[in-house]
């Protein structure tokens, strides 16, 4: 609990990474709308994709960050030493992780709604799945945040073990932000919704217990 | 380090895979008769099946030293690893490749988002991932420990990742899965796959006597300095 | 798919085992060109 709040009044305190990577997913949004060009039709049926790959692409900033401080001086190991259990670093991280991207995840779905005519009224729903999904996001991203920091190619490194180990919660996340969008006329948003909180009890529970692993000396 | 009680295994195994490839091969292509409605282009399945089960297995063994490597530290699991992670990058390369061309002519498109195939394409991003991961560490414990870290992980993912393509393609196309050998004909499939087994086995083999051979260098003692010059003691 | 015989096809089947034949080939002469520099 204390190492969460400490967390997150470090991530208020550079609050403007936060600011930046808010606008590096807008923009990515809008690359997007780009990319397809003016067909009103194709954006909105895949906002929610792109909605999903602009969080994504952001997620890298914030992970990274989450351990920039204590790379700078070291303090990972300094607070090793001093005898915190990684475990609640580990959790105290992704948390803030989390709280940070879902807080990303919300302030971009109006830049959806706007560039892609892809409202909803189904909003707490909306929340939910963007829960869920930057959860799943957060747990293995602040472990291997965790292990990248300390490396050189740190940037590209971080993306490379990400992307292909999220793919489930891109899918599910995606399909069910579209549902909840588009309409869901066969019930299908529980499976998906059932996917995403399978792989966050499987992963939050994995990557704490590796997390230690990954730290020790 | 690694074992190397019997140094020319590999190189036995090879043979005998090499062997048991060619007749195998031999039988799918040219004896086999050709199935019902997918014609001569079912001598692919001759070749794609074998290497799907040993692709699986490579990686099930790279997670199984992962694990042991965790457990007991010793050095011969981290060698044993990196050959598996290699050889089955390799084989789900490969996996990949032979999936595209069967499909080509099957379905009309070089992709068909077949669940398999596509948890196969996610796992070897996953596991090339691991591989960069490896170059970039400098230090051979992190380096051994992040990796294992990551293997299992990325193991773990497998069914989910399986899982959900399935779901998300079946909501999509009613194609069914793909052909399935006939049953008649059994023996090119069994010759392939214990020649592709072989020569894996081999591969791994020789790729984890390199790692060690890398690490026993990497963690040798810097030569002892003696000499007012600095020559060697 | 109304159930006809795909015909023909016989490039992609070499195709496929030539490839993993070759993969396979250059593979194992890459590990043992490795292995003699490291010895």
């Amino acid at each position: 609990m204390g190492a969460l709040r400490k967390e997150l009044l470090l991530q208020w305190r550079t609050r403007a990474h936060a600011m930046a990577a808010f606008i590096f997913g807008a923009t990515s949004l809008l690359l997007f709308s780009f990319a397809i060009g003016p067909n009103a039709e194709a954006l909105r049926t895949f906002s929610a994709g792109f909605l999903w790959l602009g969080l994504l692409l952001s997620s890298t900033l914030t992970l990274a960050d989450s351990f920039h401080a204590e790379t700078e001086n070291r303090a990972l190991e300094g607070l090793l030493l001093a005898g915190a259990d990684p475990r609640s670093i580990y959790y105290g991280k992704a948390v803030a992780n989390w709280l940070q991207l879902a807080a990303l995840g919300v302030a971009l779905t109006p830049v959806m709604v706007v560039l892609y005519d892809a409202g909803t009224t189904r909003l707490p729903m909306l929340l939910l799945v963007i829960l869920l999904g930057t959860a799943g996001i957060s747990a293995p991203g602040t472990l291997y945040a965790g292990m990248t920091s300390q490396l050189r190619a740190r940037q590209t490194l971080l993306p490379l073990l990400l992307f292909p180990l999220i793919v489930p919660v891109l899918l599910a996340a995606v399909k069910a932000t579209a549902l909840t969008i588009l309409g869901d006329p066969m019930r299908q948003l529980e499976s998906w919704l059932f996917l995403l909180v399978a792989f966050n009890a499987i992963y939050w529970s994995l990557c704490g217990l590796l997390f230690g692993k990954v730290v020790e000396e | 380090m690694v074992n190397n009680r019997f140094p020319k295994l590999p190189y036995v195994l090879l043979l005998l895979g090499i062997v048991c490839l060619a007749a195998g091969s031999y039988l799918g292509l040219f004896v086999a008769p050709p199935e019902h409605f997918m014609g001569d282009v079912q001598r692919i399945m001759y070749v794609h099946v074998p290497t799907a089960w040993n692709a699986m297995l490579a990686m099930t063994f790279a997670l199984v030293c992962a694990l042991l490597y965790l457990f007991t530290s010793d050095w011969k699991w981290d060698a044993r690893m990196e050959g598996g992670i290699e050889v089955g990058v390799l084989l789900a390369f490969l996996l990949c490749c032979q999936g595209a061309i069967w499909a080509k002519p099957t379905w009309g498109v070089w992709w068909d988002w077949d669940p398999r195939l596509t948890t196969t394409a996610v796992l070897l991003f996953a596991f090339l991932g691991i591989l960069a991961l490896r170059r970039f560490v400098d230090d051979p414990v992190k380096r051994a420990v992040w990796s294992s870290v990551a293997t299992i992980i990325a193991y773990v993912d497998v069914p989910i990742v399986y899982f959900s393509v399935k779901w998300w393609n079946s909501l999509h196309q009613a194609q069914s899965s793909p052909a399935t050998v006939s049953k008649s004909f059994h023996l090119p499939l069994r010759l392939n796959a214990f020649g592709i087994l072989f020569v894996m086995t081999a591969f791994i083999m020789l790729r984890a006597r390199i790692a060690s051979l890398r690490l026993e260098q990497e963690l040798a003692p810097p030569p002892v300095l003696d000499g007012a010059m600095g020559e060697l003691a | 798919m109304t159930g006809g015989t795909i015909v023909g096809g016989w490039p992609f089947v070499w195709a496929a085992y030539g490839l993993t034949a070759a993969a396979l080939t250059l593979y194992g002469i890459s590990l043992m060109a490795r292995l003699r520099n490291l010895k």
